[in-house]
């Protein structure tokens, strides 16, 4: 219960810190539309910053569900507070040494590689982003 | 063009907000933090601070109060921008010297309007 907790915490960490540079990169290029926006186009680019909050405001509730996941498991939580990357190794070194078993590393890697795990044990959401397939 | 000081730990809500700020034509700088934001703030003068409430190693509401402490900071406009909206919270940046408080998400056309007015 408490690895499934705890992984579920990782989880949630691993989804919040793959959208953080799409994200960026996403603002990035509003910022410069933003710069050289013609009114026109301006009106539309107001509607992007107001919408793209949203994902900020996610990113909090996330963090604040990843808290209370964290701080049930046990009298020793793990401190995840903040979701930057800068944080990332120092935070699954402190979840790998919590996990006991084989099977339990085992699941861990596999979240870690994938961010999802399918029912056999499979991983392969990554490698499919941006692929084609010809038929 | 006035210079303001954008303060969020979120760099995506640092983007935008310098997005919106420089689309208009004021220059920006950013801090991720209170404690970057005092630090740059000491050695520049910025015409206004937007700063973000809940942030690591200083909050916002601390960063406001200490502003206000600094002689050159005295009357210059100093908006939070947050996700927290209750009168308790409000009154404790109201007390810390903050001009005004805005609630994310930010209505971009309504965060210009705002600046334009304190900025008068």
């Amino acid at each position: 219960m408490e690895v499934s907790m705890e992984a579920a915490a990782v989880l949630l960490s691993l989804a919040m810190r793959d959208t953080e540079r799409p994200v960026a990169d996403l603002c990035e290029a509003l910022s410069r539309i933003a710069r050289t926006a013609s009114p026109a186009l301006a009106r539309d680019v107001a509607v992007c910053i107001e919408s793209l909050q949203f994902h900020d405001r996610l990113i909090q509730q996330l963090a604040a569900v990843r808290g209370l996941l964290a701080s049930v498991v046990s009298d020793r939580p793990l401190d995840l507070s903040g979701f930057g990357a800068h944080r990332w190794e120092e935070m699954l070194k402190m979840l790998r040494e919590r996990l006991s078993e084989d099977s339990q590393h085992h699941l861990f890697n596999l979240l870690l590689r994938t961010g999802i795990v399918d029912v056999a044990g499979h991983c392969n959401m990554q490698e499919a982003e941006g692929s084609v397939e010809l038929f | 063009m006035p210079r303001i000081l954008a303060v969020d730990d979120s760099p995506s809500m640092r983007q935008m907000v310098s997005a919106t700020l420089t689309g208009a034509g004021y220059e920006v700088e950013q801090a991720e933090d209170g404690v970057q934001a005092l630090a740059l703030a000491g050695k520049q003068r910025f015409d206004l601070v937007i700063t973000d409430v809940n942030m690591p190693n200083m909050d916002g509401i601390t960063l406001v109060r200490e502003l206000r402490g600094k002689p050159n900071y005295k009357f210059v406009p100093l908006l939070i921008l947050t996700t927290e909206a209750t009168s308790e919270r409000k009154l404790q940046g109201k007390n810390a010297g903050a001009t005004g408080w805005l609630v994310k998400p930010f209505n971009p056309d309504r965060l210009l309007a705002t600046i334009q007015k304190v900025l008068v």
